[in-house]
């Protein structure tokens, strides 16, 4: 039997009273599919806090420990993500009379970089794009330190943009526009299920106590105050990315929006931003014009960090804040803004470019997910000098 | 304490969002389709290159 902490009502409140307010707000002046990607961010948050489902601690759980359950929670999510997207990328929304595209980019020298800068940072900053906005969301200071600085970071990446966007590249290729989709879901879930087994494989040479069913196991029958297991994780993110890019018209993505609020912050003190090519690109160009409501990047964080609010409420864990000292907060501030440069270089974070772009078809995810990778492991010996 | 405060900075963070959403609006709904568009070519995903179909480089 689990005892569980007693819900902590002040904070419950104050998440639900929020949460009404930008529902009301976004339905009533902006429209429903604005309202369901913020609902969608709701249910995002509350599945990734209560299953803990974060990149940056299960790869170091891999390289430290060579502890492949996170990683094969991720690798499972990456699979059924990937079967998902591809029949879903190019057909028509049942939310609204359009077709939903997916998440490609270029395979650039900037992807190279921006990826291991930011797989470097998140083993500093101690939370990846969705883990910084969960664990901030669930009452972690040093998390929100390291969202400013991931804000301040992604906004500097987009003043270098003309920089980084003149070095060598492939461009874009896309799986989905060059080849079948059986042959594109055997090439990807063979790949994936490759990187599993080698995963595995590691793990059980290592740990007397591999298994494969440990992702599977949940510690309490109550879903709404108990932890859940990973792999319910894996299947509710895959759930709610599709019903993102039926609300959205493409697929879940995160760090756009930080760029986006900083450089509305640094408009309100006087700077000029929009002069910045970045910027003058259609997209940029629209967001920062707009109202942050009107980007669905922001309403999908928003709902995410209420979502991540209301679940460590009722689980009563929202008061369990991280003790701050001065190395800690060194680490967050240089994680989260080279966590924020990376991704502004890399086209996304592990949500936007890794799980979206590799599910979307674009090899540009696989670009990332390898360098970031490799990032991480000096990232976890660089944290050894602050943690 | 510790709560309230952190509450409280929440509170005002939200609350520059909804001034910001007061004082800038959606004059347009451009992130999005259109409602009755079908064709994918000025839909984007915001990965900050102008969308998946204006990538230039």
């Amino acid at each position: 039997m689990v005892a569980f902490k007693k819900v902590e009502t002040t904070v419950a409140l104050f998440g639900i009273i929020f949460t009404l307010l930008f529902s009301y707000i976004t339905y009533s002046s902006i429209g429903l599919r604005h309202f369901l990607v913020f609902v969608i961010g709701i249910g995002l948050g509350f599945s990734l806090y209560k299953s803990s489902f974060g990149f940056t601690g299960g790869w170091r759980n891999f390289i430290e420990n060579k502890d492949s359950s996170s990683l094969r929670a991720q690798l499972i999510m990456l699979g059924l993500a990937v079967i998902v997207f591809s029949f879903v990328i190019g057909s028509k929304s049942f939310i609204y009379d359009g077709k939903i595209i997916g998440a490609i980019a270029p395979i650039s020298l900037s992807v190279v970089i921006g990826s291991f800068i930011f797989g470097w940072a998140m083993q500093l900053g101690g939370g990846c794009g969705s883990g910084t906005l969960f664990t901030a969301g669930g009452g972690n200071v040093k998390m929100v330190i390291t969202l400013i600085f991931f804000i301040i970071g992604s906004t500097v990446g987009t003043y270098h943009f003309s920089f980084w966007s003149s070095v060598p590249s492939f461009g874009a290729i896309s799986l989905l526009d060059n080849y079948s989709k059986s042959n594109v879901l055997i090439l990807q879930l063979g790949l994936i299920f490759f990187i599993y087994y080698i995963v595995s494989y590691i793990d059980g040479k290592k740990n007397i106590n591999f298994n494969h069913s440990n992702i599977f196991k949940f510690s309490s029958t109550n879903l709404i105050r108990g932890s859940w297991p990973l792999i319910l994780g894996s299947v509710l993110l895959v759930f709610f990315s599709f019903l993102m890019l039926h609300a959205a018209g493409h697929p879940w993505s995160v760090t756009f929006s930080f760029g986006l609020w900083g450089a509305k912050i640094i408009t309100l003190l006087g700077i000029d931003v929009s002069s910045w090519s970045y910027w003058q690109l259609s997209y940029p160009a629209i967001a920062l014009e707009n109202s942050l409501l009107a980007d669905p990047t922001t309403l999908s964080n928003l709902g995410i960090i209420l979502g991540a609010l209301i679940a460590s409420a009722l689980s009563g864990n929202f008061s369990n804040q991280t003790d701050m000292n001065r190395k800690l907060f060194l680490a967050a501030m240089i994680g989260g803004f080279f966590m924020g440069y990376g991704a502004r270089l890399a086209f996304g974070c592990n949500i936007g470019a890794l799980f979206s772009g590799i599910a979307s078809g674009s090899i540009h995810g696989w670009v990332w997910f390898l360098f970031a990778f490799i990032g991480s492991y000096f990232g976890v010996k660089s944290r050894k000098f602050f943690y | 304490m510790k709560n309230i405060i952190f509450l409280t900075i929440l509170s005002l963070i939200f609350g520059i969002i909804i001034y910001d959403h007061n004082y800038s609006g959606v004059a347009y709904n451009p992130l999005f389709h259109k409602e009755g568009e079908t064709s994918g070519s000025i839909n984007a995903m915001p990965c900050g290159l102008g969308g998946s179909h204006n990538h230039k480089h």
